[in-house]
């Protein structure tokens, strides 16, 4: 192609989408060619087209100013997005390596997402494999934890269960009766009690709590009431029960499978009424309320 | 010759004025609905995530539809990139559309991502003809999958293109006829780019089909400085600053009455002083048109 021409739309958003979210910065971006060792190669290489000499001549304020405007501007909207979105592991890596992890994370997972809030989704991945994860075993946890929030506060929103409903389901349909939990209920699983870290009042609370983190087998409920997240620790079988509610068996089968796996059983009764007062478990299917 | 609004059913009562509404006054504007209001939404605030379109915020948004109407204000719908329109996008527009019944449904004459990302910023077009019969070419059909005409808003602009052939208010103007849309005009991102591109905003208000302008938006602006000179930057942080209200001025003058919103988005004050902007304008409006 003769480089005089004009650029086409595609080669001129192509250009301008590297330049500005180079994570060296326009300068850079324009005047040094990458290390070819460099992890996400693909963020720093320009497109074949330099579209530069398209852009006005508008004096006193260069190019590059003109063009750094618009860099600022998008990584600082990304920046303070995350910022707000991943509250706890901004408080415990500090703001400078936060800024860091997130200029890393948009070189791994830009976004593709209308909502800007979305965009953090890949988080638990993108820590997985990240430096900071060698010091900060955690990490990657909290950021599924931190998404897991996210997803909780945007779901879905259901009615109530009806309480007279309840009392009119006959005895002998309760053995097949399927309970519905409420999409905002997410059931977290992992090695290390984030719940802990998520709960954390302050920052003082929340360096006591990285301080005795150790790792051990945290099962938590992360709910919404009255349009605010809470995250709780349960214990396993609380934890097993509410999954075998969300995969959709009934109650029959529940009690088969919880048969023998504690001494003493568990308070079924009272866990259901808790759920159902809390907004937990927000219908119950029998064949009477099917038909 | 049609007037300012007059081309958009059901505009508002001349006496209402528009507000931003924004989270940190939600319950401000829920515990004592100010009167004579309506409000813009940011449509992306409300759409929720992939697997989720509830919580607080759309919640919210229904009690204030009670007492309020609302328009709703895109961000996203990336009409000036040449990737295809995100079908994906335009459901959860289309299904927050339908249930919360706006009065209309605006973006921004920009692009804001290509090859499937998004940058989430509003980047400047080069105006060709060619750009010109592309971004008709999508409004029209998103137009035609929404079901309704939609507004398009000017943006900030901190740098041109060469090989436009066109000024932007040709541009704005020729995009409206031909896609049949409206123009949301923000008077404070005319200031902003006739400051950074060097350009008279009364030659810009001067070429706006006067009929097509369907909203106005109003916003504050701040200075940043370059090595080389100053920018303005449309950060939207602070008061309306007068040589914006005096543009408004001058566009009532042209347009007569257009529904006004005040817009406020960073370093967000109480939601009285939000208010007292929007009845400035409301005066500025009934001494001028």
């Amino acid at each position: 192609m003769m480089q005089h021409e004009n650029p086409t739309l595609l080669e001129l958003q192509q250009w301008m989408k590297w330049v500005i979210t180079d994570p060296r910065g326009v300068t850079t971006a324009l005047t040094e060619v990458p290390n070819l060792n460099l992890p996400f190669l693909i963020r720093y290489l320009a497109p074949e087209r330099n579209c530069l000499g398209f852009i006005m001549d508008t004096p006193p304020i260069l190019k590059c100013e003109r063009l750094d405007i618009y860099a600022e501007a998008y990584f600082t909207r990304l920046l303070e997005s995350f910022t707000a979105d991943f509250e706890i592991i901004f408080k415990v890596v500090g703001e400078d390596v936060f800024s860091k992890l997130t200029a890393d994370y948009l070189k791994a997972f830009p976004s593709t997402v209308p909502n800007i809030s979305e965009v953090g989704s890949h988080m638990e991945v993108f820590l997985l494999g990240h430096e900071y994860s060698e010091d900060l075993p955690f990490l990657p946890e909290l950021g599924r934890l931190e998404w897991a929030v996210i997803q909780t506060f945007y779901a879905d929103e259901v009615p109530n269960l009806d309480g007279d409903s309840i009392k009119n389901i006959p005895e002998s349909s309760w053995q097949n009766a399927e309970f519905v939990i409420d999409p905002a209920v997410q059931l977290f699983e992992g090695k290390w009690p984030v719940d802990q870290l998520w709960n954390a009042i302050d920052d003082t609370e929340l360096l006591k709590r990285i301080a005795a983190i150790a790792s051990r087998p945290t099962y938590s409920l992360v709910s919404r009431r009255f349009g605010v997240v809470h995250v709780e620790e349960v214990n396993g079988v609380k934890f097993y029960l509410l999954s075998l509610m969300k995969q959709g068996f009934c109650l029959g089968d529940i009690c088969e499978k919880l048969a023998g796996l504690t001494l003493d059983p568990p308070p079924l009764l009272e866990w259901f009424r808790e759920w159902i007062e809390c907004g937990i478990i927000r219908k119950i299917h029998t064949k009477e309320n099917e038909s | 010759m049609m007037k300012g609004s007059q081309m958009f059913l059901e505009p508002f009562s001349k006496s209402e004025i528009g507000l931003g509404l924004r989270a940190p006054h939600y319950s401000a504007i829920l515990e004592s609905p100010p009167k004579q209001t309506w409000f813009e939404a940011i449509a992306e605030n409300y759409m929720g995530v992939e697997k989720g379109t509830g919580g607080r915020a759309i919640r919210v948004l229904e009690k204030i539809r009670c007492n309020h109407d609302i328009v709703l204000h895109g961000v996203s719908l990336n009409i000036g990139s040449v990737d295809e329109p995100s079908e994906n996008y335009l459901k959860r527009l289309k299904s927050l559309i339908a249930r919360i019944e706006p009065k209309w449904t605006s973006d921004h004459l920009c692009w804001t991502g290509v090859n499937g990302e998004n940058l989430h910023d509003l980047l400047p077009l080069p105006y060709t003809e060619e750009v010109l019969d592309h971004v008709v070419e999508k409004i029209l059909w998103v137009q035609d999958f929404l079901g309704r005409r939609m507004l398009f808003e000017n943006v900030s602009a901190y740098l041109t293109f060469k090989h436009s052939q066109m000024e932007e208010w040709e541009f704005l103007s020729e995009i409206s006829r031909r896609a049949d849309c409206g123009i949301l005009l923000d008077i404070n991102n005319i200031y902003v780019s006739s400051k950074n591109l060097g350009f008279n905003p009364l030659t810009y208000l001067d070429h706006i089909p006067p009929a097509r302008v369907g909203q106005i938006h109003l916003a504050g602006h701040s200075i940043q400085k370059t090595n080389h000179g100053i920018c303005l930057i449309d950060t939207h942080d602070r008061p309306v600053p007068e040589p914006v209200w005096a543009l408004y001025v001058e566009a009532v003058k042209r347009f007569g009455w257009i529904p006004t919103l005040i817009e406020w988005d960073a370093s967000i004050p109480e939601f009285s002083i939000l208010a007292a902007e929007g009845e400035k304008a409301r005066n500025l409006m009934e001494v001028t048109s």
